[in-house]
């Protein structure tokens, strides 16, 4: 439920619900936060923390998961302002990426291609059926595009929407290991990478690191995503027809 | 007024030319014959109105920052969300599922920064022997 119906139809327990789901889900993240910073471990990554801590409290008080998603509402509305918000980390270096503009859109469209068929091919060899592979298709996308992209192709949105957080957050963790691991340096390179593979959750990690490789990863996660919309409608009307 | 308090109904402010952006973006989105996303369309929008001056930094800047430095918080009742496809993903459908995901993540991750060391290299060399023809 957004703010908005919360507003136009004042009942008090939806009122309350509303309010509870949105302190405590502030209170929790804000922990986990202080947490992070006080362990130091990526492993600790806040959202993943916050998500584990909600679950196991919905669970101890018997709250059924759709109550806690309806009421808490306000976060998946806001989803929306703060993706267009990224359109200010861009624009603070857009002279860098005037630079470096073909490297990067390179880059998302060689990522985006990777990941929808490596997704889906890697699905089919374990024998996972069609509907599951196709919900993974999307996989490497910020939600809202993955969702528009997911009911177009005909997939199952829930595991669409279980497989975009759980790479955000596989993404947000390992990203600054992969790097070293594979001995990638180049700061655009890795902001355009998280960016590609990971969406907003691997950006707000990226930003954590440096301001340039997250304001790439923030720009990597705009082109990949309409990079990946435009594939899948134009996949799309090559099938049907 | 204490500045704190300044500060937040300024961020407050902010806050809501974004969402105006934002709604303005689905209103496009609605009325387009692509499923483009509306959020995409406002970033779009808000990155226009920047670089064309219409907005100015003063206008947004720190609500923008507000919301980057919070971003992941918008995913978590989504991520919560997870627990309600548990039945769909049990045994090994969840470790099928789990080795899906590592594998891509790391196969897009390395084909995105290797594709822009490549470009960025083939372009340094092409400048590079610009330069020397225009030398000779």
């Amino acid at each position: 439920m957004d703010p908005v119906s919360v507003i136009s139809n004042l009942d008090f327990m939806v009122a309350l619900r509303f309010i509870v789901a949105t302190v405590v889900s502030i209170a929790v993240f804000e922990l986990a936060v202080i947490l992070y910073h006080k362990v130091k471990s990526p492993l600790l990554n806040p959202m993943l923390v916050t998500v584990i801590g909600l679950i196991l409290a919905l669970t101890l008080l018997h709250v059924p998961v759709e109550t806690y998603q309806q009421a808490a509402g306000l976060f998946t509305f806001m989803l929306g302002p703060a993706t267009v918000a990224l359109a200010y980390s861009v624009y603070r270096q857009r002279k860098i990426l005037k630079e470096h503009f073909v490297p990067v859109v390179a880059g998302c469209l060689v990522g985006s291609i990777v990941s929808m068929v490596s997704a889906y091919t890697l699905c089919r060899l374990l024998g996972l059926g069609h509907d599951m592979a196709i919900s993974f298709i999307p996989k490497s996308v910020t939600t809202p595009i993955a969702i528009a992209a997911s009911q177009e192709l005909g997939g199952i949105t829930a595991i669409t929407v279980a497989a975009v957080i759980i790479t955000g957050i596989l993404g947000a963790i390992f990203s600054p290991y992969m790097a070293k691991l594979f001995h990638i340096e180049n700061r655009i390179a890795k902001g355009v990478a998280v960016g590609t593979a990971a969406h907003a959750i691997g950006t707000s990690r990226a930003l954590e690191i440096d301001e340039l490789e997250g304001a790439m990863s923030g720009v990597a996660l705009a082109v990949a995503g309409l990079m990946t919309t435009f594939i899948v409608i134009v996949a799309h009307l090559v099938f049907q027809s | 007024m204490s500045l704190k308090m300044k500060k937040g109904l300024i961020i407050a402010g902010q806050l809501g030319v974004l969402i105006a952006v934002y709604e303005f973006g689905c209103a496009i989105s609605s009325v387009l014959p692509i499923d483009l996303p509306g959020n995409i369309i406002g970033m779009g929008l808000l990155l226009t109105c920047l670089v064309t001056g219409i907005l100015k930094r003063k206008h947004v800047g720190m609500a923008c920052d507000y919301l980057i430095d919070n971003m992941s918080i918008f995913f978590v009742p989504a991520g919560v969300g997870i627990m309600g496809c548990v039945s769909l993903l049990q045994g090994a459908a969840a470790l099928k599922f789990a080795f899906v995901c590592i594998v891509t993540t790391v196969l897009v991750f390395l084909s995105t920064s290797a594709t822009v060391v490549l470009v960025q290299r083939l372009m340094e060399k092409r400048a590079a022997s610009a330069t020397k023809e225009l030398a000779r």
